[in-house]
């Protein structure tokens, strides 16, 4: 909107002021630490402990450059990221659907609460040994009867899809429930009233109430799962992803590739994380506002 | 005045069971409605006035008794409109009106026009794409008015639906209900907690005491035509109303 007063006001002018100053507090900080991280790591002179700042960026500025011969930043980056997609989409869809059809019916929770409380504490990880043991190295277009694809679905093992599902699956099935289950009674009882049944109660009463709290775990679940990946990648049986090339790098005490993958993990996970959020604005802008 | 029941209580029992004790809130209580009559309920704070529409509403079981329409399928076409969350926060105010259309099955044009000459008769005309808390408190009053009557009920359930508007707004509402119900003459239950509201609105004011809830007055204000036999009826209801909360304590 363009307003028809060419004057500023001045407490708008301070506001600007104030919010050109904050946009340059955020870089302060992160500039400090990495002044001093250069200067601490030149005086160390132990590249292989330390690496100075320039040369994790050297490798940060080629992403697409073979690294040790496992593969590139950006080869390593959208395996993790598919990985991720794709246990996190299959956690999503059951998560949302369970934890509505749980969190609408009392008996269902009489009989499945006690499981999910035994099952939900217990780390995705400690999965991964059961995984390999049951679904071996098999990759996604292996169980479609495709041996090699020839693409990037290749590093999809349906091990990893499993512990990400398993990750993701409870801060979504759990949020969803909650949801559910604090619905607004007056909510219920006047679709009742103008003539829902069931079944639409809980798709045009129960799912849009309960979003809010639906799209909170869905963005618990991403970042969890994140998380777990990059834990699943360092485990053996893995060639591929950023987890992988960290931990493989470490070894070969190439410490500026350990950090730059660090920095492209932690980028990443704020992106999802920023994403999500932009939409749970966008998607419930009613919420917190009912009256 | 219409004097064909409508709706028939008789010695009705219900209640609450909160884990620890059983509260009873209606004991061997009866209670005739008459079609087309406004009726207010009037009593002091948990007396059961909301349960007792929840009753009628089939929202709250009864323990006894008889709960009976003399008109077929009248509960399920009754409407409710509260106080507070009374629209789906989510849905914009034409949609909120076409929600109980919309599970009518009727055709999404028709949908839409009923809708529109709805809100217009509520005056919410120009706010059809706004959200509930994009407006103010009349206003969403007005859309959820809008919102029950465009399903044409045969019943019209209202908890408090103009207590937490200013008294401006709440005398605008009171017109428009008026206005309405002189139009379709909707079997109506309206609870109040002004005594001046219900003398205003009421083809009949029901007086009920605190638990278990009985009958205390049962009048026809528009049979009190001068100005002195309302200034008593006001008087009797206030001494009433007050005795209950002298009680209460
Ligand atoms: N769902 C419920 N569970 C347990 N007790 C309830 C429930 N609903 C109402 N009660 C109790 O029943 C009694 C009557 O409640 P009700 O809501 O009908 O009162 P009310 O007359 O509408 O009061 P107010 O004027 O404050 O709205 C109260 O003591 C209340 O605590
Ligand atoms: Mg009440």
């Amino acid at each position: 909107m363009i307003s028809p007063c060419c004057q500023t006001h001045p407490s708008r002018n301070k506001k600007r002021v104030i919010s050109v100053a904050k946009s340059g507090t955020f870089f302060i900080v992160p500039g400090v630490v990495v002044i001093i991280w250069q200067i601490t790591a030149v005086i160390f002179n132990q590249p292989w402990i330390f690496p100075t700042p320039l040369s994790v960026l050297t490798v940060l500025m080629h992403p697409l450059q073979d690294i040790l011969a496992s593969g590139s930043l950006i080869s390593n980056t959208l395996a993790s990221l598919l990985r991720v997609v794709i246990g996190f989409s299959v956690a999503a869809v059951t998560g949302v659907f369970f934890g509505l059809l749980v969190g609408s019916t009392a008996w269902l929770r009489a009989l499945f609460g006690p499981m999910i409380e035994i099952l939900r504490p217990l780390c995705p990880i400690a999965w991964m040994p059961f995984a390999i043991a049951v679904f071996k190295m098999r990759t996604l277009p292996q169980i479609f009867g495709v041996d090699y694809s020839g693409t990037i679905l290749d590093e999809v093992q349906i091990g990893m899809v499993f512990v990400l599902f398993w990750g993701a699956f409870f801060p979504i099935f759990t949020n969803t429930c909650d949801g559910i289950m604090g619905v607004r009674k007056n909510y219920i009882t006047l679709a009742e009233t103008l003539g829902a049944d069931k079944k639409t109660v809980v798709f045009r009463v129960f799912l849009p109430a309960a979003l809010p709290m639906i799209l909170t775990g869905l963005r618990l679940g991403l970042s969890l799962s994140w998380f777990v990946l990059i834990a699943a990648e360092m485990l053996p049986g893995t060639t591929s992803g950023l987890g992988y090339l960290l931990f493989y790098a470490s070894g070969l005490a190439e410490m500026n590739v350990v950090i730059a993958c660090m920095v492209i993990i932690s980028v990443v996970g704020a992106s999802l994380n920023g994403l999500t959020l932009l939409l749970l604005k966008k998607m419930v802008s009613w919420h917190g506002k009912e009256v | 005045m219409n004097n064909q029941n409508i709706i028939e209580l008789k010695n009705i029992s219900a209640g609450f069971d909160n884990g620890k004790q059983y509260l009873q809130v209606f004991d061997d209580f009866s209670l005739t409605l008459g079609k087309g009559d406004l009726n207010i309920i009037l009593g002091p704070t948990g007396c059961g006035k909301s349960t007792l529409l929840n009753i009628i509403a089939g929202i709250v079981p009864l323990q006894g008794g008889i709960l009976e329409f003399k008109e077929p399928n009248l509960q399920n076409n009754s409407r409710l409109v509260f106080q507070h969350y009374t629209l789906f926060p989510w849905l914009n105010i034409i949609k909120n009106v076409e929600f109980g259309l919309k599970i009518r099955k009727i055709e999404k044009i028709r949908r839409r026009e009923m809708a529109e000459e709805m809100l217009n008769s509520v005056g919410l005309a120009s706010f059809e794409k706004h959200f509930p808390h994009e407006l103010s408190g009349g206003m969403r009053q007005r859309a959820s008015i809008a919102q029950a009557l465009v399903t044409e009920p045969g019943l019209l359930l209202m908890d408090e639906p103009f207590g937490a508007l200013d008294d401006f707004t709440r005398m605008e509402l009171q017109d428009l209900l008026q206005k309405i119900h002189s139009k379709n003459n909707i079997t109506t239950i309206f609870i109040t907690h002004s005594i001046d509201e219900a003398i205003k609105l009421g083809d009949r004011i029901i007086l009920l005491s605190k638990q278990p809830a009985k009958i205390l007055e049962d009048i026809r204000p528009t049979e009190q035509q001068t100005a002195n036999e309302k200034e008593a009826l006001y008087s009797k209801l206030r001494q009433q109303l007050h005795q209950q909360f002298l009680i209460h304590k």
